[in-house]
């Protein structure tokens, strides 16, 4: 299996968006360090018409080679690519594009922003309606 | 292994074979194989079983205990779920997983709606990001990210949590073959009622109309949550007729003196989720008869 062809599989698995969030290899995945990788890497190979076939096409058919093999073997497919989100999605950067924090909340927990006015005027409004249930 | 009539089955726990031992109809003492292997006999004057709903049903089964519900009324707390896509960011990967906010508005029964008892509503947090794209359709590739910047930070789930009927086709049963531990394997036979789906949609409905209403302009229904299926209970439900039950109300078993099941599976309804409060009270309140009975 070439570089090149790793290369390609992890940028079509884990693109990243060319700005902020960064795409698997510039998260550090490399996808050999994977259980089942080498059996999942041959079926995209296979679906694509080989590794040489897959390093010449456009995204949308290396997107669709992808496809294909999860379409042939999904829970092997999952269990391939379960481990690697679970490293990609956990990269500090990559949490950091998506909204969320690597930094735990312990052990100072977490602020919460103050309430406005608004969401306590509708609470207000709840609190007067009194009790629904077995009231 | 309980032992009837002069009749040996068993019953294991994770480490080693424990049951109890039964002569004459009545519960004399625990029959155990400890960690070294060697079998051991512990008399008693009672023997209680906390099992739940899979567990006692087993051992009981397995022992030959006879009684027209054991094994039946296998109940869950069925979910369901929706989750709305919000355009403003929500903060929900913040705090504790578990329920939020919780509301019991439509949970006593209302004949109008065409079923019996009500449902539950939890407001939850929202899933680790991780979490969140496992549950995609397609969890790699551009499609992946466009669904995590819809959905991570800006959702929000209404979990529907329902109670299951006590049907007797839902049930605990014994295989055929043994098991490693050289005990009868377990069947579960468990099908959603038509009443718990009529529960589970008019609960759909309710959490889509909340969410709606909060601004949502996506609403996903997941119409029965995977991997749930929690709280096994009712197999060996209480009542008075032994026809119809297999313990009393102080968890004696009909047909067998001095053997009590104390946990869910004598519960006759399945209850409010979650049941381990319930289930807490009833072991007081069973402890409490069981001291009287003895004189303490």
């Amino acid at each position: 299996m070439s570089p090149a062809f790793l290369d390609a599989v992890l940028a079509a698995l884990l693109p990243g968006d060319g700005t902020r969030l960064p795409g698997g290899a510039a998260a550090g995945i490399d996808l050999l360090a994977y259980d089942a990788a080498a059996s999942v890497l041959d079926l995209i190979a296979a679906a694509a018409g080989g590794e040489a076939a897959f390093l010449s096409a456009l995204p949308a058919a290396r997107h669709a080679a992808l496809a294909a093999a999860e379409a042939r073997s999904p829970e092997q497919f999952r269990r391939f690519l379960q481990p690697i989100l679970a490293d990609y999605l956990e990269t500090p950067a990559v949490l950091a594009a998506f909204g969320g924090s690597a930094t735990p909340p312990q052990p100072g927990g977490r602020a919460l922003a103050e309430m406005d006015r608004q969401t306590l005027a509708a609470l207000e409004r709840v609190r007067a309606r009194g009790k629904r249930w077995r009231g | 292994m309980a032992e009837r009539a002069g009749r040996r089955c068993g019953a294991p726990d994770r480490r080693h074979r424990s049951a109890g031992e039964v002569e004459a109809g009545r519960a004399t003492g625990l029959l155990y194989r400890g960690a070294d292997g060697r079998d051991y006999r512990q008399p008693a004057g009672c023997v209680v079983i906390a099992g739940n709903g899979i567990g006692t049903a087993r051992l009981l089964l397995a022992s030959g205990i006879e009684s027209p519900a054991l094994g039946r009324h296998l109940m869950y707390h069925p979910v369901a779920y929706a989750r709305g896509m919000f355009a403003e960011a929500m903060d929900g990967p913040a705090g504790p997983v578990g329920c939020a906010i919780y509301s019991h508005e439509f949970y006593e029964t209302d004949a109008s709606r065409g079923f019996k008892r009500g449902i539950h509503l939890q407001v939850t947090r929202e899933n680790a990001l991780l979490l969140q794209a496992l549950r995609l359709e397609q969890p790699w590739g551009e499609a992946m990210t466009r669904a995590l910047r819809e959905e991570f930070h800006h959702s929000i789930a209404v979990l529907i949590t329902v109670e299951d009927l006590p049907e007797p086709e839902n049930r605990v049963s014994l295989t055929a073959g043994t098991e490693s531990d050289g005990l009868p394997g377990v069947k579960v036979e468990y099908r959603l009622s038509a009443e718990s789906r009529c529960m589970l949609d008019f609960g759909l409905d309710r959490a889509e109309e909340m969410l709606r209403a909060a601004g949502a302009h996506r609403v996903v229904r997941v119409p029965l949550a995977p991997l749930t299926g929690w709280h096994l209970l009712g197999t060996a439900r209480m009542g008075p007729d032994p026809a119809i039950a297999v313990t009393d109300a102080s968890g004696r078993c009909h047909g067998v003196a001095d053997l009590r099941i104390v946990d869910g599976s004598i519960f006759p309804t399945v209850g409010a989720v979650n049941p381990g409060s319930t289930i807490g009270a009833l072991a007081l309140k069973l402890a409490d008869d069981l001291a009287r009975e003895i004189g303490r």
